[in-house]
């Protein structure tokens, strides 16, 4: 019965940090569905929504002000990089906007860093948190709130993805563009709406990751991104309801790992070698179809 | 500012080391084609081959860098086997999580030092005299020109040109006969060989080595010394080493920044002169080579 318990324990936080990686996973999702590129300054972006966060929570004292900064933050930095870096370099080899996207977010984290100090900050939101206790089980607050969020958004953005006019021009970009473009698409909107969005989700998870582990620092998006790569590979490109099973899957597998297993490699140690090995066996993602 | 020969002789060493192990990602990316952004991962795993033989197996240096070069090279014809499966985008990814790999099993076991690294590192010695100083320097820029010679043969044989189509286009590569998976473990593994030479002479020069030395941030390090030099020439990655070593040094307030500064630097080269000062295309190395023509007379009339 403990090892019941405990069991259920492990798994329901792994579905917790496992939803902070869907969280980020879905705006790289979005980028990869519409450019093919992989988006790593998203990590950057993750980081200025977590600032942004402490910044204006620390300032008011408001969660919904902090959230909205957040969310106003990130969605301004993506539109900022899609137009100065992705937009233009569309038609140079993949490995220089890959470079360079790679390059901003270092050097996003290193202004960070030098603005705001290399360590990490506290961050927590008064009267938020503690725990439920459901007999023997305990669930924590913010845990919770993190899977219920991921999990509302993810729904919001599959339905205005499948439902709105702007999430039709999305899917008609991702599949041809040029088509898209002779039938009318104004690509350039639906690029920045779609970098607006998925930098917002950015700003989200980046909340949920700080009051999940009580603290931000300018490097929180080294290993969260990675893992957001790991969560597209698993999810099959570009798919949203993927992209959120593929966070769980990790969060979750993780967590049983660790707690099992913890002493043959260090926890962040796992989805990079799950990555590489997905890669070579199943490169269209466990998810994906072969094309 | 007094220059100490001791701080001349640590900056010009130090260049060559980062030299070769530029030089060996200029072969790997700037020649074959091949996106590897994890260079600082095969520097470790050189510098780690070469610390544990001198340290726990009593090995004189010469042993040890060549087992360097060896236990790199295998570690990059390991990469170049998972490369094989992997288009671009997702084999850049898989470099870094290679590199992430690499330091991880550095800090985890202790047979590679843990935390704490492994200390004690031997100056090599050669008949009978240790060599410090400014005569490391010289050994390593020895070193760096042997493989600078080495890269430039490989530019003009068979193995050049196989890499030459395989970055061009590996379709065609392959319709007219070129193993291109040979070829890619191969230029995996050779760039990957700079770089553990590379290792070998660091670590042998600072006598410690800690797994954070091989971090992601040096391979960024690495990646801009190429890319400010240009990815497709020789002097280039010498050059970019040198400027990418000598500009915190020069500019003392630079030197809390350097991280800045290196990723500035990337996306400013890739933004505006993404074939870098001294690449092939550049007008700075083709303005150079009048220079030197006109200079030696214009000897070989080419």
């Amino acid at each position: 019965m403990g090892a019941l318990v405990e069991g259920l324990a492990h798994i329901i936080s792994g579905l917790a940090v496992g939803s902070i990686y869907a969280a980020m996973a879905l705006g790289l999702t979005l980028v990869y569905g519409l450019l093919k590129i992989l988006h790593i300054a998203h990590a950057g972006v993750f980081v200025v929504g977590a600032y942004a966060a402490y910044i204006a929570y620390s300032a008011t004292g408001n969660i919904a002000i902090a959230v909205l900064a957040s969310i106003a933050a990130t969605s301004v930095y993506g539109v900022i990089l899609a137009k100065s870096i992705y937009l233009p370099l569309m038609d140079k080899p993949r490995h220089i906007p890959l470079m360079l996207s790679i390059a901003i977010y270092l050097l996003t984290e290193e202004v960070v860093a030098n603005v705001f100090g290399h360590y990490p900050k506290g961050f927590r939101f008064h009267g938020f948190g503690g725990s439920l206790n459901w007999g023997v089980l305990r669930i924590d607050v913010t845990g919770l709130t993190a899977i219920l969020v991921t999990l509302a958004s993810t729904l919001a953005l599959w339905l205005l993805l499948k439902r709105t006019r702007i999430g039709i021009s999305s899917q008609a970009l991702s599949q041809d563009m040029e088509t898209a473009k002779a039938l009318g698409v104004n690509v350039p909107r639906v690029v920045y709406i779609n970098f607006a969005l998925g930098s917002a989700f950015a700003g989200i998870a980046a909340i949920m990751y700080g009051l999940y582990y009580g603290s931000i620092s300018p490097y929180m998006g080294d290993v969260v991104a990675y893992k957001a790569l790991v969560v597209i590979v698993l999810g099959g490109f570009g798919s949203v309801m993927g992209a959120l099973l593929g966070g769980l899957i990790l969060g979750v597998a993780e967590e049983l790992l660790t707690a099992y297993f913890s002493y043959i490699l260090p926890r962040e140690a796992y989805a990079f070698i799950v990555l590489i090995v997905l890669l070579i066996l199943r490169p269209q993602g466990l998810l994906g179809r072969r094309v | 500012m007094p220059i100490s020969t001791g701080y001349a002789a640590t900056l010009l060493t130090v260049i060559a080391a980062y030299g070769i192990a530029a030089l060996g990602l200029n072969i790997t990316m700037g020649r074959a084609g091949q996106v590897n952004l994890g260079q600082a991962a095969f520097v470790g795993v050189g510098a780690m081959a070469s610390a544990i033989a001198t340290v726990r197996y009593s090995l004189s240096f010469w042993e040890a860098i060549i087992i360097a070069a060896l236990a790199s090279f295998l570690a990059g014809a390991a990469l170049g086997v998972v490369s094989i499966r992997l288009r671009e985008d997702f084999l850049a990814i898989t470099t870094i999580g290679f590199n992430f790999i690499v330091v991880y099993v550095f800090l985890y076991y202790k047979f590679f030092g843990g935390s704490y690294g492994i200390i004690g590192i031997p100056k090599p010695t050669l008949l009978g005299m240790r060599i410090t100083g400014f005569a490391y320097t010289i050994m390593s820029w020895t070193i760096l020109l042997l493989l600078a010679a080495l890269a430039l043969y490989i530019d003009k044989t068979w193995l050049g040109l196989a890499f030459e189509a395989l970055r061009d286009n590996e379709e065609v590569a392959e319709s007219v006969g070129i193993d291109v998976r040979k070829y890619k473990i191969l230029a995996f593994a050779i760039g990957a060989m700079y770089g553990g030479v590379a290792g070998s002479i660091l670590a042998h020069f600072k006598g410690y080595i800690v797994y954070s030395d091989f971090a992601f941030p040096y391979s960024i390090m690495i990646l801009s010394m190429s890319i400010v030099g240009g990815m497709d020439t020789i002097v280039g990655a010498i050059v970019g080493s040198a400027m990418i070593i000598l500009l915190p040094e020069i500019f003392r307030p630079l030197m809390e920044y350097r991280m800045i500064m290196y990723t500035a630097i990337i996306v400013l080269m890739l933004y505006f002169k993404p074939e870098g000062l001294l690449g092939r295309e550049s007008k700075w190395l083709i303005s150079l080579r009048r220079i030197l023509r006109a200079w030696s007379g214009g000897i070989r009339g080419d």
